[in-house]
């Protein structure tokens, strides 16, 4: 599954994006950014699916958008 | 039956110049159901941390996601206050100290409405909208600029 990142998460990659195994799980999806990039692990972020918010028990397809997104800094 | 469509929202390139916001005041002056306008403008501080001092942001965002954010919020707003109409102008890219980084427009017959609206424009812009910015100091090192915590 392909993971988007945005600002200090891309920064701190190096990529704007990353690879993981395929999850169940927004829930899986953390626990799998936490084993494969252990650099990202201290980051706070908020999962985004097709561009909104989602919680921990929110189910990922295969053809979801899935972004990690650090805190926010507008305005 | 009424179609509902939404404005589109796009982020401004770089940062929003006096001459935007004169040029978006005078074009109200045709519109004379309007009585009241508030205007916010927000600006990129030159704070000091350890020693250094913030030369400039460089905004980035997720798009998408974030220009649909602020069309609904724009939207959702002008509906609940009745507004006459609104504005949302933010920059993306780099905005140097002193600029210009974010415009928020909101016009209505009586000031109330209109001073309401544009404040709950600017905080849900700042709390809901997927923006990023380095914090670039004067001797080109950066941090990432936080709101809040998530």
């Amino acid at each position: 599954m392909k993971i988007l990142l945005f600002g200090m998460l891309a920064s701190e990659a190096n990529q704007p994006s990353v690879e993981i195994e395929e999850v169940r799980d927004v829930r899986g999806l953390r626990r799998a950014i936490r084993e494969k990039f252990p650099t990202l692990v201290p980051k706070t972020y908020m999962v985004a699916v097709n561009c909104v918010k989602a919680d921990d028990d929110m189910i990922l397809r295969a053809d979801d958008e899935i972004a990690l997104l650090p805190p926010f800094a507008g305005g | 039956m009424k179609t509902a469509t939404i404005k589109p929202f796009r982020f401004h390139e770089g940062s929003i110049t006096a001459q935007f916001v004169a040029d978006s005041i005078a074009g109200h002056s045709v519109k004379k159901n309007i009585g009241a306008h508030s205007l916010f403008l927000g600006q990129v501080r030159a704070d000091d941390a350890n020693g250094k001092t913030i030369a400039a942001i460089d905004y980035s965002a997720y798009r998408d996601m974030a220009e649909r954010a602020i069309a609904i919020i724009r939207e959702e707003i002008i509906i609940r206050h009745q507004l006459t109409c609104a504005h949302i102008a933010h920059s993306i890219g780099r905005v140097e100290a002193g600029e210009i980084c974010l415009f928020v427009f909101t016009s209505s017959p009586h000031r109330q409405a209109a001073i309401t609206a544009c404040n709950e424009m600017v905080e849900r812009i700042k709390n809901e909208v997927p923006i990023f910015g380095r914090e670039i100091f004067d001797d080109h090192t950066f941090q990432w600029k936080e709101n809040k915590p998530l």
